[in-house]
């Protein structure tokens, strides 16, 4: 962090953050190699968010991922 | 604290030969914010450096371009564990910035072919970026989330419902307060929605999905899930009367997060600013969520 004190939050929960950083954030077009706009990819990563909770709650990963996309 | 101006950003490292730039964040150039960018660590705790335009900055690491292929990132989405990492690392620098100056942060993966591509992004989108950024200059995103609680559960008296009629008759009871909780919830954040712009507090709102239920470690159904653009003056105004608002609100919980970097803002072609009459209609994110 930087000398002059850090964010006042270290620690956010990761599924705060990743609304902000597959649905927020600039998308910059032209002389790109790869930028994530791509629903596909935001879908997989939900996949693995929710995959890591699954065996805690039960349930079926792709229904969720299905509902929160459409 | 000697002048940076005149020294030189690293080079890409030599031994890099098929390397690519991944880019965080474009800034107005803000001396404090490029000395502190070259203390971070960004994605794989590679070293951060500024590429700089005429009046904005890139903040920028050098990264393995097999790393960073469409391939290689959908598999790193792919796994909790490298996600999490590539999500953190890339939000550390932001967030570090955020601390100096307005930044514009981009898209997560956001990668270039080389600096020259990416320079002539910084240029031909010079005017743009500056509006954007003076736009969001003294501003924080806040997040405000409200969950419906699950109704109170009554037990049958015995183990389970003795007959289908009393099974269905709870079901039906269990079903009409997930609605009522469901519905004080929306209603609770277009409230907030209205009052935050009626008293000049938010700039802007925007509606993300709501999140599931699995992902929360809290009870209850996550009905609305909102960023709001707060100029840093009214910051305690705008946590008070969200606060109030949902002290007096049956069934839900409200949790407000941040400060963030304007994450859910970013994009140049926001709609004007919410007048109180249309807050709280702009959200049909909110009608997502299914019971």
């Amino acid at each position: 962090m930087t000398a002059g004190g850090g964010p006042p939050h270290a620690e956010v929960a990761l599924v705060d953050l990743l609304d902000r950083l597959l649905a927020g954030g600039v998308v910059i077009t032209g002389d790109l190699s790869l930028c994530i706009a791509d629903v596909e990819l935001v879908r997989i990563s939900l996949r693995a968010l929710l995959t890591s909770v699954e065996g805690a709650v039960g349930g079926t990963v792709e229904g969720v991922t299905e509902g929160i996309l459409t | 604290m000697p002048p940076m101006a005149s020294e030189p950003d690293l080079p890409p490292p030599a031994d890099l030969t098929d390397a690519a730039v991944y880019a965080y964040a474009v800034l107005l150039r803000n001396e404090a914010a490029e000395r502190a960018a070259r203390e971070l660590r960004g994605v794989d705790g590679l070293p951060v450096r500024i590429l700089r335009g005429a009046d904005t900055a890139a903040v920028v690491s050098d990264v393995p371009a097999d790393a960073f292929t469409e391939e290689a990132i959908a598999q790193r989405l792919d796994d909790i564990t490298d996600l999490e990492r590539l999500a953190r690392d890339h939000h550390q620098v932001i967030a570090a910035l955020a601390f100096h100056t307005a930044v514009l942060p981009l898209r997560l993966a956001t990668v270039y072919l080389d600096d020259d591509n990416l320079m002539r992004r910084l240029h031909t989108d010079d005017g743009l970026f500056r509006t954007t950024l003076n736009r969001l200059e003294g501003h924080d995103e806040w997040g405000v989330k409200i969950y419906a609680l699950p109704p109170a559960i009554t037990p049958p008296p015995e183990d389970r419902p003795r007959s289908g009629r009393d099974y269905l008759r709870a079901r039906r009871t269990s079903r009409d307060g997930h609605e009522l909780a469901h519905q004080a919830a929306a209603d609770l954040g277009a409230r907030v929605d209205r009052t935050l712009a009626e008293a000049l507090l938010v700039t802007y709102v925007r509606h993300h999905r709501p999140q599931p239920a699995a992902l929360s470690a809290n009870p209850g159904e996550n009905v609305v899930n909102a960023a709001y653009l707060v100029p840093r003056q009214h910051t305690r105004s705008f946590q008070d009367r969200v606060e109030v608002l949902a002290a007096g609100t049956v069934g839900v919980r409200l949790e407000i997060t941040g400060p963030w970097a304007p994450y859910s803002f970013a994009s140049p072609s926001l709609p004007p600013s919410p007048s109180p009459e249309q807050a709280g209609t702009a959200a049909p994110a909110i009608r997502g969520a299914t019971l």
